[in-house]
């Protein structure tokens, strides 16, 4: 699986059918890049931005469960 | 567990009450026949005791009527007698072997039978028939053994009046034991019966209120989410928050994730069009 499948599966584990287009937003507005194209080493980066964007709509212990389960792909 | 799951093993308790009902109420119809056989056979020996009785009578009245009026027809009544007697006998031996006490009291009227009345009837016709003897001789020599046969009789009747009445004894505690396994029986019948109910009314009633709660809750949620108040994730996880550890969970699940797929789509819908204002208003400057 690359890396983009993994963040998505834990993702839509919250997510749900809403994780492809909120990673997909993630990845081009705070890391500027596709998400096929992420590494690893993306992964921490990308989880504050998902906290960030959780945080926002969904409130603080989804954001924090969502920024655990994507570092934990690290 | 799954509700599946529950629902067996709710089955199950109920088979289970059902078995052991069933187990005890037969092992009771069985105690139940077997008194009854016991009864059965302890009146069939107060039936053949009572014939020995009669039989050592006829034998009695057999013998006066052979020496004072009727010889032949005081012959025939002995014979009959005789029949009775060992008929009662023969059953009254393989009845009482397995009851000792009773056993020894019949074994003393068979001893009187044998060694004192039989004797007695043999004295009694070697007189009458005898040629050497005179008349007084005779009838004081008859009386004599007469007097002898019916105290002989009169203490067999007596001792088979013994063993009548512990057959009558026998049969009234058989009965009360048998009336008690009834009564236990009906009781226990009754006790399944509520038993069973409350059990069945008590799981049905858990039952469906583990199930049909959470599942009324999310109904309403979906209800209210689907006129626009999103806010029912807050709800959900406030309200429905119950680890019923079955599919009511996993449901509960999926709708939390569909509710903040929702919120999350709408935010990010919300930023795109105060984006794409901010790019119009930068435009328009």
């Amino acid at each position: 699986m690359t890396v983009e499948q993994d963040c998505l599966a834990v993702l839509a584990e919250d997510l749900g059918p809403a994780a492809k287009a909120f990673l997909y937003r993630v990845c081009r507005q705070q890391l500027r890049k596709e998400p096929a194209m992420l590494h690893k080493s993306d992964i921490e980066r990308l989880a504050k931005s998902c906290y960030l964007g959780v945080k926002q709509a969904l409130g603080v212990p989804v954001a924090e469960k969502v920024q655990k389960s994507l570092m934990q792909l690290q | 567990m799954k509700i599946r799951r529950k629902l067996l093993l709710s089955y199950l308790l109920l088979v289970a009450l059902f078995i052991a009902a069933g187990a005890t109420i037969t092992y009771n119809t069985t105690k139940m026949a077997d008194l009854q056989t016991n009864v059965k056979q302890q009146v069939e020996i107060n039936d053949n005791a009572y014939a020995y009785a009669q039989g050592l009578d006829q034998k009695q009245f057999g013998t006066i009527m052979y020496t004072m009026e009727d010889a032949q027809k005081g012959e025939e009544i002995m014979v009959s007698s005789a029949e009775t007697i060992v008929k009662a006998q023969d059953y009254l031996k393989n009845a009482l072997a397995n009851n000792p006490a009773l056993l020894v009291k019949f074994n003393e009227v068979v001893d009187l039978d044998w060694n004192t009345i039989n004797p007695a009837i043999t004295q009694i016709s070697a007189i009458y028939s005898s040629t050497n003897m005179t008349g007084d001789e005779q009838v004081a020599g008859i009386w004599a053994q007469l007097t002898i046969l019916m105290n002989a009789v009169s203490q067999a009747d007596a001792k088979l009046a013994d063993v009548r009445a512990a057959t009558m004894a026998n049969v009234q505690a058989a009965t009360v034991a048998s009336q008690s396994y009834a009564t236990f029986s009906t009781l226990l019948a009754v006790g399944f019966i509520a038993a069973t109910t409350v059990a069945s009314v008590g799981m049905a009633a858990a039952m469906g209120n583990r199930i049909i709660r959470p599942l009324k809750k999310l109904a309403d949620i979906a209800h209210k989410v689907s006129l626009g108040d999103l806010n029912q994730r807050h709800y959900l996880k406030e309200n429905i928050d119950i680890k019923t550890g079955d599919e009511i969970d996993e449901l509960v699940d999926a709708f939390r994730r569909m509710i903040n797929a929702f919120r999350l789509t709408e935010t990010m819908a919300s930023e795109a069009l105060a984006s794409e204002a901010a790019v119009e208003v930068e435009v328009e400057q």
